[in-house]
């Protein structure tokens, strides 16, 4: 038997806030493989954060273990790069400089971190802001560059919170097809979190429902339209139709079922009747 | 503080709305015209109150004869020392104490920031002397060190030291706490964690402290030279009142004042130039 890429087994967390004790994770168990571009989606607090905080090392589990192949994750590493759920760049520093710091800490050669950052750059659309500083974009700008920053440090797993939430409708999908494309192209594994059923359907290769209180997985569903949205050549207008075909929408469905029937319970008026 | 605010409402709009006017009203910088028509009058004043004879020369010089003392000091000289050498005496003295406490306190500061250990146990001292006046132990400082220069850039040095030492600490505690996760999970640690982040990220309230410290030092040092000195502008001001040479006086604090004005002055540029993204992050 082979030991999984990246696994949380029995995962708690408590956290203690003044007298109180918020339980934001109750016995999570996730396998995750590499390669796999995991979607995390499910109502505000029911701790998709913690869960990423968890896998990128920021957070100890209270209960339970993360094992990355096989390894307990101790702390943060250039393994797994994140984008957090809002942009923190460096403000003394330019875009270009931002976007340069994890190549350039490894010791990347100059002329080959040029090359990768001006790829990524060009890739979330703000080459001509390579020289701004963060203070002069918008927050849906600073956001990408966060997301540029974490594609050019080439770390094996990248985890993602919320990346576009910031971003309008056009805007949102182009960013979804680049890092479909990037995510093809080099094998990362990707973990995203975001709000948007209908985002975690086309990107991922599979989509995680967490419902609150305590925060738990109620649904792992493996979704393949991401694979044919690269095949096709003019991918923009393919993932509108993607999103529109009746397969899609079933899905779709499913999931938006499974957050909204675990987010209610049933009230006692619908339960009580006999 | 209002130097280093950003100008957020900068609107063009013919008539800026309620709003845009609060807004300038507190980040827009102050009307420079009234400022100096207000600085215009108030010489008019005073030089109504002289002209007059409403109070005798004694206590309220006229302003030319202030001008004219304060010339005389300056090409002639008072007691065999001029006005230069006085600016210059005291300006080294400022200026040796305040780099002492900056090359001592930023580190250490930023060493307490970093070290729950180094903190609590060099807190307790630095609670003690930072609201500690420090006149009160300058004349410990004249018996050991002697009247001369040592005593007074050593109790600069304690001046500043703490006000340096507290501010870089509490920028160290303020620095972003995601900042420092998102760069640790690109692989900064160490001495590049601190280079390219918490460094930088603290510069804002290193210079907050130096700003403090520096106008702390030179009051520090006139009120010192006014105690025990054989020189410089605090040394001015005292012996011309000795000889109710008031127009010397008048001329010596008007000088005092300007220098401390040039030196925060200059403190502000140099933090708009060091930290230009200051408040806009
Ligand atoms: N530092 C903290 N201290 C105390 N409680 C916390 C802390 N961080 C999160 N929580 C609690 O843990 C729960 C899960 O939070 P988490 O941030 O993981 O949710 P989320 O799913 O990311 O929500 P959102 O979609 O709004 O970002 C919430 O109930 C929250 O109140
Ligand atoms: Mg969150």
């Amino acid at each position: 038997m082979t030991t999984p890429f990246l696994e949380a087994k029995q995962i708690g967390v408590w956290y203690r806030s003044g007298s109180q004790v918020v339980n934001a994770l109750r016995s999570v168990n996730l396998t995750i493989n590499e390669g796999d571009f995991v979607c995390l989606v499910g109502p505000s607090g029911c701790g998709k954060t913690t869960l990423l905080h968890l896998i990128a090392g920021f957070l100890q589990p209270s209960k339970g273990d993360v094992l990355l192949k096989g390894r307990r994750i101790g702390g943060p590493g250039s393994d797994r790069a994140v984008v957090m759920q809002h942009p923190t760049l460096m403000p003394w520093m330019t875009v270009y400089q931002n976007v340069e710091i994890g190549p350039r800490t490894r010791g990347v050669s100059v002329p080959e971190r040029r090359e990768t950052v001006e790829h990524y750059l060009k890739l979330v659309g703000l080459s001509e802001f390579a020289q701004r500083h963060p203070y002069e974009l918008s927050g849906g700008m600073q956001q990408r560059v966060a997301v540029a920053r974490a594609l050019a440090n080439d770390s094996q797993v990248v985890l993602m919170d919320e990346p576009f939430g910031a971003l309008d409708a056009l805007t949102r999908e182009t960013m979804q097809l680049e890092l479909l494309r990037i995510w093809s192209l080099t094998g990362k594994t990707i973990i995203f979190v975001t709000h948007d059923v209908e985002e975690a359907v086309a990107c991922g290769t599979r989509v995680i429902v967490m419902t609150p209180r305590p925060g738990r997985i109620v649904m792992d569903r493996p979704v393949e339209f991401s694979r044919s949205l690269l095949t096709d050549k003019r991918s923009m207008t393919s993932l509108r139709a993607v999103k529109s075909t009746s397969a899609f929408v079933a899905v779709r469905e499913e999931l938006m079922g499974s957050i909204l029937g675990s987010a209610d319970p049933p009230s006692p008026l619908a339960s009580g009747v006999h | 503080m209002s130097a280093v605010l950003p100008s957020i409402a900068t609107t063009t709009d013919d008539d800026p709305g309620v709003e845009a006017r609060m807004l300038q009203h507190y980040a827009g910088s102050r009307n420079w015209t009234i400022s100096l028509a207000s600085v215009v009058v108030g010489l008019c004043i005073w030089q109504a109150v002289t002209a007059f004879g409403i109070l005798s020369p004694a206590l309220l010089p006229s302003i030319s004869q202030v001008f004219h003392a304060g010339l005389m000091v300056a090409t002639e000289g008072f007691q065999g020392v001029t006005l230069l050498d006085d600016v210059a005496i005291s300006l080294l003295r400022v200026g040796g104490g305040f780099l002492m406490a900056v090359l001592v306190g930023v580190p250490l500061g930023l060493w307490i920031g970093t070290s729950r250990f180094v903190e609590s146990v060099l807190d307790p001292y630095i609670q003690f002397l930072r609201p500690l006046p420090p006149l009160g132990y300058y004349t410990l400082l004249i018996v050991w060190f002697g009247i001369g220069d040592t005593s007074k850039v050593v109790l600069l040095f304690l001046t500043g030291l703490p006000i340096i030492v507290v501010s870089s600490a509490a920028g160290v505690r303020s620095v972003d706490r995601d900042l420092l996760l998102a760069t640790s999970s690109l692989g900064l640690k160490g001495f590049k964690l601190f280079r390219f982040v918490v460094f930088p990220s603290c510069l804002p309230a290193i210079l907050t402290g130096m700003r403090l410290a520096l106008g702390a030092t030179f009051g520090s040092l006139v009120a010192a030279e006014l105690i025990a000195a054989e020189s410089g502008l605090g040394w001015l001001i005292l012996t011309a009142s000795n000889y109710v040479r008031t127009s010397i006086v008048f001329a010596g604090i008007i000088v005092i004042g300007v220098i401390a004005l040039v030196l925060d002055h200059g403190v502000v540029l140099i933090g708009r130039k060091l930290v230009p993204w200051a408040g806009k992050a």
